[in-house]
């Protein structure tokens, strides 16, 4: 589930686009390793495979309502850890951009949330040495469940983190966490569902595609890469934190620029209510005039 | 993707590559973007308690949307759609927090009922900027001001092809799922079982597709990079006032309300 801008405090927002940046940063340095010029147009064209393979619904069974694939891992299989981030990403941007999804602030905390750990966590962690060469069926399912679920659990649980700490509802963190983590336990078996039986049937028709194709790492070297990662994800949590509990640094500088305290209760007045009508509708009359003295092309 | 999504996907400008506003499109677009980063981090900066604070920011947005003549109708659409998460963080404040805020007529509001508020008006005003903004710029532009901030190239080249693909394979799967759901009858037939196996033929389809982009982009003397449409473009001085008013807007109704 996306995490949404409403929720967010300004600093737990900073430091997550401070955190993804670096991945995004890191991830694009380590693809141009190897100089694969297909891999270019395989990225993109897998990405809006994510998008549309959303568009197909499908009824969960004994429920009656529908859902569709979230395809993080099924992504990281096709691409390894580093091209699936990269993707992951750029399908979140363009989430964000097309239907705003989460929004601009919350861009990062969302990259982290459902890019960061099914790329970086539960593909090489969990999928690759659970499913092994992908030819045995029953560790196929079980690499494909466990990872699944791993990925959304992991995901959900950084939306509450990030979303406690930001402190703009009430929530506690018990409740909350309550809440999340069932639901995203059963999204997570659908989700490994859906995964196991797409990787099944590409398995079985062109097994070229996902078998053989690892070759960025061993083992050994992935387990640093996301102990330093889990390293700069607790430090980003960390320093939100202290920056969410103290009114300082970020929200500081803009409660002095604006001259406002972050706790001060204001603005419930009529005046300001009516002010801030009149600034609205002031800005509406503003773009109709302009609108009416500009030429544009397109739309009429 | 739900139904509303489909339709902001089609209905989106860039895609159409008809730009409501030239005003956008001249700018530099990095511009743009500082601008509406600014927007964003002074909105998501009002406190806890303060809805009017809040609510004053949909003035930009309005101001885009008269101004440019984007078509409001899936915007509004979007506001509907609110995530399940966000309205049970805004709901939960009302119980939560039940401190006596102000009376208004006898009846006291709680601090509860007001940070919910802030919730659900910072969640649209998210959604209405967002959309506004981004039917506004040519998506290229993006791109391209991003890699002139410094986002890695390959980032930026993924986000170009990607907005490029996923207008056709959006397509492509919309046929592919209208040709299974007249086979269903009383729903039999769109089980997850032979859904993924939609998703798997989509997924074949679609790494041939990207063997014969490669090999057309190849042949068009592709080696690793897309060049930028707004390589030339300086930042000059309507960028400039373009970026420092917006910001001092922002500051402003930050300051005043």
């Amino acid at each position: 589930m996306h995490m949404s801008d409403a929720l967010l405090s300004p600093s737990v927002g900073g430091a997550f686009w401070a955190v993804s940046g670096g991945l995004v940063i890191w991830s694009a340095k380590k693809i141009r390793e190897d100089a694969d010029t297909f891999k270019t147009p395989l990225m993109a064209v897998t990405g809006a495979f994510i998008f549309a393979a959303q568009m197909i619904n499908f009824t969960i069974p004994g429920t009656g309502s529908s859902g569709h694939i979230g395809g993080g891992l099924l992504l990281a299989v096709i691409l390894g850890p580093y091209r699936a981030f990269l993707t992951l990403a750029s399908v979140l941007t363009v989430q964000c951009l097309f239907f705003a999804d989460g929004g601009l602030l919350a861009l990062g905390c969302n990259m982290f949330n459902l890019a960061f750990f099914p790329a970086f966590i539960a593909y090489p962690l969990l999928f690759k040495p659970l499913a092994g060469d992908m030819q045995n069926k029953a560790r196929l399912a079980a690499a494909s469940f466990i990872a699944a679920d791993a990925g959304l659990l992991l995901g959900a649980f950084a939306v509450v983190l990030q979303t406690v700490f930001s402190g703009m509802t009430d929530l506690p963190f018990r409740t909350f966490a309550l809440f999340m983590i069932p639901v995203h336990f059963l999204i997570g078996i659908v989700e490994g569902l859906v995964v196991f039986s797409v990787l099944s049937f590409v398995n079985r028709l062109q097994p070229s595609l996902i078998a053989g194709r690892s070759g960025q790492g061993g083992a050994g070297l992935k387990n640093v890469i996301a102990s330093f990662l889990i390293a700069a994800a607790v430090t980003g949590g960390i320093v939100s934190w202290f920056a969410s509990k103290r009114p300082d640094g970020l929200e500081w500088s803009i409660g002095k620029a604006s001259g406002k305290s972050g706790f001060e209760r204001k603005g419930s007045s009529a005046r300001g209510i009516a002010g801030s009508v009149a600034v609205i509708a002031l800005a509406g009359g503003i773009g109709y005039i302009i609108r009416r003295r500009t030429r544009t092309h397109g739309h009429s | 993707m739900n139904t509303y999504q489909e339709k902001l996907l089609h209905t989106h400008h860039g895609h159409t590559h008809a730009h409501p506003v030239a005003f956008f499109a001249r700018l530099d677009a990095r511009a743009v973007l500082l601008a509406w980063l600014a927007y964003t981090v002074l909105l998501i900066s009002v406190p806890k308690f303060d809805p009017v604070g809040a609510a004053v920011f949909a003035s930009l947005p309005v101001l885009v949307l008269t101004a440019s003549g984007v078509r409001p109708g899936p915007i509004f659409r979007r506001l509907f759609y609110l995530s399940p998460f966000i309205l049970l963080s805004a709901a939960a404040n009302p119980f939560l927090d039940r401190r006596p805020f102000f009376e208004f007529g006898g009846i006291a509001v709680g601090a509860g009922m007001i940070s919910g508020l802030v919730i659900i008006i910072k969640a649209f005003l998210s959604i209405f900027s967002v959309l506004t903004l981004a039917a506004c710029m040519p998506f290229d532009h993006v791109c391209h001001a991003m890699r002139r901030l410094r986002v890695p190239e390959a980032f930026t080249t993924q986000l170009l092809l990607l907005h490029r693909y996923s207008f056709i394979l959006a397509d492509e799967a919309g046929s592919m799922r209208r040709a299974r759901d007249i086979r269903s009858f009383a729903g039999r037939g769109k089980g997850p079982g032979v859904t993924a196996r939609l998703i798997g033929s989509l997924l074949l389809r679609s790494t041939a597709r990207a063997t014969r982009i490669h090999d057309a982009m190849v042949s068009r003397g592709f080696h690793g990079t897309v060049s930028c449409c707004q390589e030339d473009h300086s930042f000059d001085r309507t960028d400039f006032f373009f970026l420092t008013g917006t910001a001092a807007f922002c500051l402003a109704l930050r300051r005043f309300f």
